[in-house]
């Protein structure tokens, strides 16, 4: 007879013991406020990431290094002024290209170029839910309102950048700020983001209002 | 995975008035089902809307209680659980393809469609739509239904696949000439295992190419 007990439990809190040093260095790579749990989940996604088949990969062939995307998906939560929105979005995993961007020695043993690599979001809003209403094809919010439509797909791709490069788009908070093409293009520029990515992500978009 | 390409051919060809959809956060499903005394039959198309998934899908299932015989050969009655898929996914086999859920031993049965363009892969979808209607009808006699299932699950339109249902054969006969068509352990069909898979009625019209 099998005498075994599986026991469960509730997610209980652990302790970890490290030194003051490596408690120090840990903290220095938080990203806004983030608890020491987030940061060191955060790190094993990382590390997941790079060892994984799977996920956005640099491909050299001679001086061209091109970039094959992993596209990852995600729901946002999203208020404006008219309404609160769910919305599910599929996108290029950039996790490579950042910490690429971070760390100039491992740039450097993926190529001997110092030219920053292009890149792009290719954000796509696949699924919309209104309130607590039933799950819609996006098409239904772009006919009814093509503005809102637009505000909530820019809302989307401000916080994958600044979650992705651990930066702060300051300049586009207000609801106007988010349709102002040079607002973007200064925050571009000034977090030294993709200028591909600004073409083909926000200016092609403004210009469909 | 590229941008969505979702694929949306059942609902063209379904009767309107049996025709659910259900959209979930991360799914589309369009659906015809019909059921009645335990005996229940789903034709649905499934469309993930975040990574590159599909498929459309013809299941059966029979259910009976436990310890009942049927009256025709004193034999204790079965659950019966068939399925048949044409599908792909980012995991697994992925390749584009069908599958076969066998009632025996619960054998899996895989054909793989080499090659495909995506405008040839929507072609053999409706050719799988097209040999739906002969699985259903099978049901039918087989379930002693008296319900019109043809006019229950398609619409007029559905007349029009049968260039796609030869068209979707002659990619299934090629697929056995290239070892495509495998049992689950990876061995490919021989033709003596061929001649014993169309002794299945009910995966016969998917094997019944001209030669």
């Amino acid at each position: 007879m099998n005498d075994k007990t599986i026991e469960v439990t509730s997610n209980k809190i652990t302790s970890l013991r490290v030194t003051q040093k490596t408690k120090k260095m840990l903290e220095a790579l938080a990203i806004k406020k983030e608890t020491h749990e987030d940061i060191i989940l955060r790190l094993i996604k990382m590390a997941k990431n790079l060892s994984d088949e799977n996920g956005s990969k640099l491909i050299e062939r001679g001086n061209v290094t091109g970039t094959k995307y992993e596209r990852i998906h995600r729901t946002f939560k999203i208020k404006t002024e008219k309404a609160n929105y769910s919305v599910v979005c599929t996108y290029n995993d950039l996790i490579l290209l950042s910490m690429l961007r971070a760390n100039k020695r491992l740039k450097g043993y993926i190529s001997n170029r110092n030219k920053e690599f292009d890149w792009e979001v290719d954000l796509e809003i696949v699924n919309v839910r209104i309130e607590e209403g039933k799950w819609e094809e996006p098409i239904n919010l772009k006919s009814k309102d093509r503005k809102e439509y637009l505000l909530i797909y820019l809302v989307v791709l401000k916080d994958i950048l600044e979650e992705t490069f651990d930066i702060n788009i300051y300049e586009i908070t207000a609801l106007n700020d988010y349709f102002e093409r040079d607002k973007w293009e200064r925050a571009y520029k000034e977090n030294n983001l993709s200028l591909e990515s600004f073409h083909s992500d926000v200016q092609k978009k403004l210009r469909e209002i | 995975m590229p941008r969505s390409s979702n694929i949306y051919i059942l609902p063209g060809y379904a009767n309107p008035e049996h025709l659910e959809n259900v959209r979930s956060e991360t799914e589309h499903i369009s659906k015809v089902t019909w059921g009645r005394d335990g005996h229940q039959i789903e034709l649905s198309e499934t469309n993930s809307l975040v990574e590159d998934k599909y498929s459309l899908n013809l299941s059966s299932a029979q259910y009976v209680v436990e310890g009942f015989k049927t009256p025709e050969s004193e034999e204790m009655a079965q659950n019966i659980n068939r399925q048949a898929m044409i599908h792909h996914h980012p995991r697994g086999h992925q390749e584009k393809h069908l599958q076969f859920k066998l009632r025996k031993e619960n054998e899996v049965i895989r054909i793989t469609l080499e090659n495909l363009s995506s405008d040839d892969y929507q072609r053999c979808i409706k050719g799988f739509l097209s040999v739906s209607q002969k699985i259903i009808e099978l049901e039918r006699t087989e379930g002693n239904i008296l319900a019109n299932l043809q006019e229950f699950f398609f619409n007029e339109r559905v007349s029009e696949l049968d260039v796609d249902r030869r068209f979707l054969l002659g990619h299934i006969k090629q697929a056995y000439r290239n070892d495509a068509i495998r049992l689950d352990n990876g061995e490919p069909v021989t033709s003596e295992k061929l001649q014993e898979l169309k002794s299945e009625i009910h995966l016969l019209p998917f094997l019944d190419w001209e030669d």
